[in-house]
Order: structure tokens, then C-alpha cells, then sequence
């Protein structure tokens, strides 16, 4: 039997009589979305994924520069994508360190995508990218960006983001796959009697009518930094109001609720199978995925490395690891076995996009997909020469297959800012901008 | 002097009509006034025994904040009873200093606005449905039977609003909330449909999700007192972590709850309350982080007992039941670092070599003998499991646990390009690499105050179990501080604590930052150095130590937000 979110795309369609009142429920969408009708740009999507605690670094470089390079160890699961990404070497983040916080745990991870120094008491960081391209980008979907990862709270903020909106504030992550399908494809059972979904519409849209109202009021009474907290509640009661006016059809099939996981293994899959469900569904074009959080000090039994002729689980955790790397010793070789594995989950999500077709490509073809760290080698906590993979084609406008070197990466020496390769993310996905935090001045060159 | 009209009936609520904004303009000028004359001399730093401000104490100005994950669902349980239920999961709150309380980290994204939202809408969804009578009979107080509808409605937002948003709802504002009842009706919808809309409206709104404190004059540059449903709020959400009961909502309403001994009454009423539970789950759970237990990941192949016999949640159970036991005995929370008892079930029982039977779920009460090697909180197997990497115990993370946790005195991180101790073929003992590993001078001065400690808990293992051999290696659980206190074991090392004039300081700064969502600044140090002292005099009782909190005027003034502030 079918659990009620098993919809087919046919289910959908055979519906409510939804289809045909799709013109005039379209005229209720908001006027931004409608403006665009008929001179719709393709889609295009951002991708971040993060991963915590650096790489071992000397299993990471290519040995060679350009095309046609050999990938070391750590790059090995990426081999059958090598023509679709690219390894970018020598780039690096400088406004962390800047930081009035411990620079190589803290604002090298919170700092990852803001290109910013991260400020506590009070709170101060820059906008992420992410949030930048959601910015512009929510005006054609449902949602405006998609914060996921495997850890929610608990633990320091600055350990614990990586997506920050403009005023500060952390993007709070989903963590649970069918949480977050229940959000997306919330409101969307085609089951459900169109007048008892007409009046669910009506009486959210009054309720959110008079918070906004309320909170409008109540803004002008307070002293200033509060009344940024209350324009921050504002941005979400408007993003949900045009959320509950929207009536568009899904373009896909949601599929079934994935399950809760059992293990961060089967979690992370799952949250990846949910973000490449959303492009696909056109529910949102931004996402970001952060694994772990700074300072991560899993474990993972599941792996194992051989150790003399016999195979030991990788029990020690993941942090202590990272500090332990005398090449060939036994906690390096555990440590790399964590890095490779979290290579590995990154080649999966790109082979799911790279499944997708589209009518101009397949999904990954008309994305820009980054991963890295905020920092390299772990021991110097080096956030001057980050580890990072830049996949997909953005929609023709990147040249994938090379393994490009901004600078030496040997040296400790301030690598080309991230900034840039910002930048050039955003313009890829059609935000037109030159700069971005603080050190980015202009896109990176030779991406093309 | 006195100034009724701040404090007085319906003045508290009302915020909106000229001439109360006349009202308090023309009070808060004359507070401004009398706080130059009454700074220094007053010793209550502030306030009058009436409650109202007469003086002008250095208090920095505070972030409005949301209800966190624990405070909301809380108040959602009290506001709409057990049978209110939601789909909607909350993402966790974060943290600043170790409290998920912290204003800083308690603003709204909009993934957050909108579960608030849906979950509202659920939450009283399925308190009026036919099957919830319970809920029901809670919600719908009157006969809204023909003619008596719109009255009934009224009568059920005021109240509901009353206690949701922590205040009086004027008349204005009921009709605005009775506006969307009508609505709905006219489109349709059953009353009990409709008037859940006026409820869902209450409790999406930001005077429901956020703790509200007016400023009478906007950027006012003197500290005033809280108004009495403010301070009403302050206090449930500290000590119960959950919304005011009726009594305080009442306290408040009559305008006696600011009164210096209305306020100390309460407090000590509430803390004889169930409710005062939360302090143990949420301030002591933080304080001493064994919340974070539950992160916790023992290697499984080399400490199978800790899954099998389920030590984490007992571990965190056993800290718990000691702080409640000193808290709610009215001993002097030191005790917590050598308590000569503590509660175990037969899991940890087995696990710490207790003899005796115990009950497998129950937690006994037990004496702890000489030979059982526990004394205090540094021995409970939470704070030892905690401060532990999967494989093996971790001397700094025990001895940085210490100084953060109970002297305030937190190591900086470490500098760059050190490498951290090895844990693959080992030469040596734990202690003996440690000392190795220290010898570098750059390391030294952060790891001479650690170290010594994390060394007195050597004979504890990554899940606190007592050893006599680390391995191969005789365990040498002596340290000396930098400043030459030295000691021999864990035992000896609670003796050394417990004198040190940094612990109570240290509590007080913890209760501090919980009790007022904010980590101290330079302009609290006066406030903490009274709290201090006047928590040594009482015997460092934590209930007496909860009272002055409440009691000071940190807790019951504020401070506007300079319009300059950035």
C-alpha cells in the first residue's frame, strides 16, 4: 500500500482538479515570480558541501597541474568524475584570521563561506554565499535556499555554521531526511480536498496577516538592535507567506519519506537524496550541506585500516586524528581513511546531479558544486591553502577537468582569497556582482 | 520615593495609547533624575524596596530573545496541556559559553519562523479536536452557544493571551485577535475552527515567541526597573524554565511582585516547586556539560560496557540527582566536589565496583566509602566519560573541564602547529608522554595548570572506571599547581578545589550567565563581586544564591539600546 507521500508525478496530475485552476492560482504567486514569466532564466544551482577538521594534505594535490592529471589517494573516488570538476589548489582564507575567536577551529569553519572575520559578543560575521545567491535566486522557487547537515545544535554556534544570513544570524541545518521531506512537499497531498486545503490557505494567510501587522507595531518600541531581530522575523513571515500563496505544481515526483536514519552513514545519503530532490523538483537552487562541525570528534567504527596483517576500526575520534599525522603512522592513516570517505560521500551526491537529465544537460552540467574545508593541513590549522573541488559546469560557463594552482601551496604564505572563487560562483548562477566579504575583488580567473 | 503609576494596575500591559506614553515618558525623566542622585549611596545598587529604580547601577543593555527549543516546548505543555501535539522538530538551539540559552544565539531565521508557525497551528489544531476533551475543556472556558459566541471568544483571547504572552492583552488588541475569529466564521468555519485561528495568531506572534522588555523612553541612557510582568517572566523562565503560573501572572498584575519581599517570597516558593527541576536539567545540565554525554562515542571494541550496560544515561542521572540533592537540601553546593554520597543504579552500581544489590531503573541513595575511590562530582563517571577521546582518557580535556567549568579560568586554544599527543605506539605511560609533550615552552604555561589536574583523575579510565595500572605502567596520580598547591589522587585534588576562593566565584558567574542569558561583561563585574560575597556569608547555599540573583538589580533592571549602538 502507499504511504500518502508516495505521489507520482501522474498521481498529481489526476489530482484535485488542481491542474486545471493552475492558471488562476498562478495569478496568485507573487508578483516578483510572475515577472519572470517568459523570460525565465535556466535554472542554475549552488552547491557547498563542507567537511570538518582539514585533509591530510599531502594525500590531497595532484601531482601534476592542467589536464589530464593523476588524482592522489584522497581524490582517488573522484576519478570516474575527473572531466566533470575541478581541483583548485592555493586558495585560501584570510579575513578569518582577522578573528577576535580561535581562528583555526572556529572562524576558519564559520568564516568558510563569508569570507569574513567572525566576531563573538556580540555576533558579528559576514553574509555567506550561499545566502548571497539565495538572495536573488528564491524569486523563482519555493524555497530560497536548503541548509543541511548531520549535526543541529548542541554545541558552540561558531562551531556549528556555516550558512549565515546578513544580519549575523547562523542558518539553523536539517538533520533529518524525512523532516525535511515532510517540509518540502509540505501542504502538497493531492489527497487532500481542495476546499480543505483552500481554507488551510485562507487561515494561515490571515494569521500571518496579523503577526505581520503585530510585529510591525511592536518593531517601533524597540531599541535598535532589537529591531533587527524583529526585521529578521519579518524576512520569515513574508518568505512563508509567499510560500503559502504559492500553488505551482511540483515538477517531479516526491517519491516516498525517506525513513529516519539509523546511522550518520545512511544520514548523510539520505540528506543528499533529499537536496538532489529538491533541485529536481525545483523546490530551491541553493543548498549547502555542512558534515560534522568544527572540531568533530566522531568516530567511525565503520572504517577500518589494515594495521600489520590485521584491519583495525578507526575508534579514535576524528579531531585527535587530525592532529596525530606522522606520515605512514597508524592515526594518519586513520585519519586519511575519514578524509577519503568524506570524498567519497561528495562522489556521491555528484553522481546523483550527474543522473539528472535535464532539457539542457543533466543537473550536475548546470550547477557549481564546491567542497572543501576551511582549513588544510590540520596541524597548523592552515586556512591559507584550503582543500578544494569545484564540479559541475554551471551551465557551460566553467571548464571542468583540471587541476588548477593559484600559488604555491607549499609555502604558508596568504593563498588567493576564496573570495574570488566566490565571485565566480555567484556569477555563474546569474548574480551579478565583483565583489563579495572582504577580500573578494573580482572572480577568479582561468575558471573558463 | 514612589512612583505608583509604573508599577501600578494595567499601566504594566499597556503600551500603546498616547497618554500612557506621555505617562512614561514623564516617569522615566523623573527616574533619570532621581538616578543621579541616588547612584552610590543606595545599597541595593538601584533599587528602592518598592522595587523601583533609584539608582542607576552599571548594568549593560540586553537582546530581546526567542524562547528556546526546552523553554518553548515547556510553555506549549503548560499553555495547551499534554494532549497538544505537533509534527514540527525544532532544529537544536546553539550555544555560546556552553548555555543554549544565550540571547546571542536566540534571534529567529526564517526556517525557524516557519515551524513556530506550522507547529502552532497543529499544536491547537489537536487541543480543540473532538477526540481532545482534556484540551478542549481547557481552551473553551465559556458557553459560546448562539449570542454568547462573540463574548466567549473574547473572554477565551484575553485569558489565553494573557498567559501566552506573559501579560495583560488590552481591549485593542483582543478585538484585533477577535477581528480574525469573525473571519474565519464569516468564510465558514466552525467556532472552534475560528477561534483557533486567534490562538494560532497568539502564539506565532513575536510577544509569544520572544521574551519582550519595553524601554519606557527608547535609548533612555539609565537603567530602569523591569516592569512587573517583565520581571515575572525573568524569573519563570530562570528558575522553571517555562511561562509564569497564575500566581506570579496575579503577583504581577497587582503591581507587588517587584517589591523586594514579594519577589524573595516567590522565588522561594517556586523553588519548592517541581518546576525548579529545570535548574537541575538546564543549568546544572550545562554548567557541568553533561548534556553533551549523550555526543559522547566510547570506542565500542574497547569499552563494550558502556553500551551494554547503558552508562550514559545513568552517568548523567547520577550528577543530576547530586546537584538536586544539595540544592534542594539547602547545602552548600561545594559539597558537590567531595559529596561523600551519590546515586547509582545496579548498572553503575557494577560499573564503579559498589557492593550491594541495586535496583536495575531506580537510583539509590549510598554512602560513599573510603575504598570506593569516588568522592564529588571530579570521580562521577559523566565527567570523566566527557572529558575522554573515544579511546582513552584525556588528561588536558579533564584539566581544561576544571578550570573552565568550575574556576573560569579556560586555557586559550592552542597555538598553531603543535602537534597533539600521539595515541598510536606508545613509549611510556600516558603521564610520562604528557610530559614529554609539554616540555615545549610555548605549550607550557596553559598545560602547568591542566596537566596537573588531568593527572590526580589518572586512575580513572575513558569511562571513569577505576585502575590501578595504566596498562604496564604504575599510575602516578600526583600534581602541583603553578602556584605550589599539590596533591595525590583524585580525593586530595576535591580537598584542594573546594578551598579555592575560584569555585564560588566561578558558580556565581555560571548562575549569572544563565540566569540572564548573557555572558558578563566588564560593566558586571561590581554586580558579580556582591553576588559572591553575599553567596559566601550564606554558607554558599545554592537556593540562597538563586534568591540574590533574583534579588539583584542585574536581574531586575535594564537598559535601553543606545540608537547609536551598531
Amino acid at each position: 500500500m502507499r504511504r500518502p507521500w508516495e505521489l507520482s508525478r501522474r498521481t498529481f496530475l489526476r489530482g484535485t482538479g488542481t491542474l486545471l485552476a493552475l492558471p488562476m492560482l498562478e495569478a496568485m504567486a507573487p508578483s516578483v515570480a510572475r515577472a519572470q514569466v517568459g523570460s525565465v532564466p535556466p535554472a542554475r544551482r549552488l552547491v557547498t558541501f563542507f567537511v570538518p577538521n582539514g585533509m591530510y594534505m599531502p594525500e590531497w594535490y595532484p601531482a601534476a597541474s592542467g589536464e589530464g592529471y593523476t588524482p592522489g589517494p584522497l581524490l582517488s573516488p573522484l576519478a570516474a568524475l575527473q572531466s566533470e570538476l575541478l581541483v583548485l589548489s592555493g586558495l585560501g582564507n584570510k579575513p578569518c584570521n582577522t578573528s577576535n575567536v580561535d581562528v583555526g577551529h572556529v572562524a576558519s569553519t564559520s568564516g568558510f563561506l563569508t569570507s569574513s572575520a567572525v566576531w563573538d559578543g556580540p555576533l558579528r560575521n559576514g553574509i555567506s554565499v550561499d545566502q548571497v545567491a539565495a538572495g536573488q535566486l528564491k524569486q523563482y522557487t519555493r524555497f530560497p535556499s536548503l541548509e543541511l547537515g548531520t549535526k543541529s545544535g548542541t554545541s558552540y554556534v561558531l562551531h556549528n555554521n556555516i550558512s549565515w544570513s546578513g544580519n549575523s544570524t547562523p542558518m539553523p541545518k536539517e538533520t533529518r531526511p524525512d523532516i525535511l521531506f515532510d517540509r518540502l512537499f509540505e501542504g502538497m497531498n493531492p489527497n487532500e480536498n481542495a476546499q480543505v486545503a483552500e481554507a488551510r490557505r485562507r487561515r494561515r494567510l490571515s494569521v500571518l496577516d496579523y503577526v505581520k501587522e503585530d510585529s510591525t507595531q511592536l518593531q517601533q518600541k524597540l531599541g535598535r538592535e532589537d529591531q533587527l531581530r524583529m526585521e529578521e522575523y519579518l524576512t520569515g513571515v513574508r518568505e512563508l507567506e509567499l510560500r503559502v500563496q504559492q500553488t505551482r505544481m511540483l515538477q517531479c515526483s516526491a517519491g516516498a519519506r525517506p525513513v529516519q536514519p539509523v546511522d550518520v552513514r545512511q544520514q548523510v545519503r539520505l540528506l543528499l537524496d533529499m537536496m538532489v530532490l529538491a533541485f529536481q523538483c525545483d523546490l530551491t537552487r541553493v543548498a549547502t550541506f555542512m558534515y560534522g562541525e568544527a572540531v568533530d570528534e566522531s568516530s567511525y567504527d565503520f572504517l577500518s585500516v589494515p594495521d600489520g596483517n590485521r584491519s583495525v576500526p578507526v575508534s579514535q575520534g576524528h579531531h585527535t586524528l587530525s592532529h596525530d599525522i606522522s606520515p605512514g603512522g597508524l592515526s594518519q592513516r586513520m585519519y586519511s581513511a575519514i578524509c577519503k570517505w568524506e570524498v567519497e560521500q561528495f562522489a556521491y551526491l555528484l553522481s546523483k546531479m550527474k543522473a539528472v537529465q535535464e532539457p539542457d544537460g543533466t543537473l550536475l552540467d548546470n550547477s557549481v558544486v564546491l567542497f572543501g574545508s576551511g582549513i588544510g593541513e590540520s596541524n597548523l590549522h592552515d586556512s591559507w591553502n584550503l582543500p578544494l573541488v569545484l564540479a559541475g559546469r554551471g551551465g557551460g560557463k566553467l571548464r571542468p577537468g583540471r587541476h588548477l594552482i593559484y600559488k604555491d601551496y607549499n609555502s604558508l604564505t596568504p593563498g588567493v582569497p576564496i573570495a574570488k572563487l566566490f565571485v565566480s560562483m555567484l556569477n555563474t548562477v546569474g548574480v551579478n556582482t565583483t565583489k563579495f566579504g572582504v577580500d573578494g575583488d573580482g572572480p577568479l580567473p582561468n575558471l573558463t | 520615593m514612589h512612583l505608583t503609576p509604573l508599577g501600578g494596575r494595567g499601566d504594566v500591559s499597556e503600551r500603546s495609547t498616547a497618554s500612557r506614553r506621555r505617562w512614561r515618558v514623564w516617569a522615566a525623566l523623573v527616574l533619570a533624575l532621581s538616578g543621579c542622585q541616588g547612584a552610590g549611596t543606595d545599597p541595593d545598587g538601584g533599587l528602592d524596596p518598592n522595587g523601583n529604580a533609584s539608582g542607576d547601577p552599571s548594568i549593560p543593555p540586553q537582546l530581546i530573545r526567542r524562547l528556546n527549543q526546552t523553554e518553548y516546548w515547556n510553555t506549549i505543555r503548560e499553555l495547551l496541556g499534554p494532549g497538544a501535539t505537533t509534527a514540527q522538530v525544532l532544529p537544536a538551539d546553539d550555544q555560546v559559553g556552553g548555555y543554549d540559552n544565550n540571547a546571542q544565539v536566540l534571534g529567529i531565521s526564517p526556517v525557524l519562523l516557519e515551524k513556530y508557525a506550522l507547529a502552532a497551528e497543529e499544536l491547537v489544531t489537536s487541543t480543540l479536536a473532538p477526540t481532545n476533551a482534556q484540551g478542549r475543556a481547557r481552551l473553551l472556558t465559556c458557553d459560546f452557544s448562539g449570542a454568547n459566541e462573540e463574548p466567549c471568544a473574547r473572554q477565551i483571547l484575553a485569558s489565553f493571551g494573557r498567559r501566552a504572552w506573559r501579560r495583560l492583552v488590552v481591549p485593542e488588541e483582543v478585538s484585533r485577535l477577535l477581528a480574525l475569529v469573525k473571519a474565519s466564521r464569516s468564510a465558514g468555519d466552525a467556532f472552534e475552527v475560528a477561534l483557533g485561528v486567534g490562538l494560532q495568531a497568539i502564539l506565532t506572534s513575536p510577544r509569544f515567541l520572544f521574551r519582550v522588555e519595553l524601554d519606557p523612553v527608547p535609548g533612555a541612557p539609565s537603567a530602569h526597573a523591569l516592569d512587573d510582568f517583565e520581571l515575572a517572566t525573568r524569573l519563570s523562565y530562570f528558575l522553571w524554565s517555562t511561562t509564569p503560573d497564575e500566581e506570579l501572572l496575579a503577583a504581577a498584575e497587582i503591581g507587588t511582585l517587584r517589591q523586594a519581599a514579594e519577589l524573595e517570597r516567590q522565588v522561594r516558593r517556586m523553588l519548592a516547586d517541581p518546576r525548579a527541576q529545570a535548574l537541575v536539567d538546564n543549568f546544572a545540565g550545562q554548567w557541568l556539560r553533561t548534556r553533551q554525554l549523550a555526543l559522547a562515542q566510547p570506542s565500542p571494541t574497547l569499552f563494550p560496557t558502556y553500551a551494554s550496560r547503558q552508562l550514559a544515561q545513568a552517568m548523567a542521572t547520577e550528577t543530576a540527582m547530586v546537584f538536586a540533592e544539595l540544592l534542594q537540601a539547602d547545602r552548600s553546593i561545594l559539597d558537590l566536589v567531595d559529596a561523600d554520597f551519590t546515586y547509582v543504579n545496579a548498572s553503575l552500581a557494577a560499573h564503579y565496583g559498589l557492593p550491594g544489590s541495586f535496583d536495575p531503573s531506580r537510583f539509590t541513595r549510598v554512602a560513599l566509602p573510603p575504598e570506593s575511590q569516588r568522592r564529588g562530582v571530579l570521580t562521577h563517571g559523566s565527567i570523566l566519560t566527557l572529558n575522554a577521546t573515544p579511546t582513552r582518557n584525556s588528561t588536558v580535556k579533564r584539566g581544561k573541564w576544571v578550570l573552565s567549568r568550575l574556576l573560569c579560568d579556560e586555557p586559550p586554544p592552542p597555538p598553531p602547529s603543535v602537534p597533539q599527543l600521539s595515541s598510536g605506539p606508545t613509549t611510556g605511560s600516558l603521564r610520562q608522554r604528557m610530559e614529554q609533550h609539554v616540555s615545549n615552552p610555548v605549550c607550557a604555561a596553559c598545560h602547568q595548570k591542566m596537566d596537573p589536574i588531568g593527572f590526580a583523575l589518572e586512575h580513572y579510565d575513558a569511562i571513569g572506571a577505576w585502575r590501578a595500572k595504566d596498562g604496564e605502567y604504575t599510575i602516578d596520580a600526583r600534581g602541583t599547581l603553578p602556584d605550589g598547591r599539590s596533591f595525590d589522587g583524585a580525593l586530595e585534588l576535591a580537598g584542594t578545589l573546594k578551598e579555592d576562593p575560584a569555585l564560588p566565584a566561578c558558580l556565581v558567574r555560571h548562575l549569572f550567565t544563565y540566569a540572564l542569558g548573557r555572558e558578563p561583561e566588564a560593566a558586571d563585574q561590581e554586580a558579580l563581586a556582591q553576588l559572591t560575597q553575599s553567596f559566601q556569608s550564606r554558607g554558599h547555599r545554592m537556593r540562597e544564591l538563586l534568591v540574590q540573583v533574583a534579588l539583584s538589580p542585574s536581574f531586575r533592571m535594564r537598559r535601553a539600546q543606545q540608537e547609536a549602538h551598531q
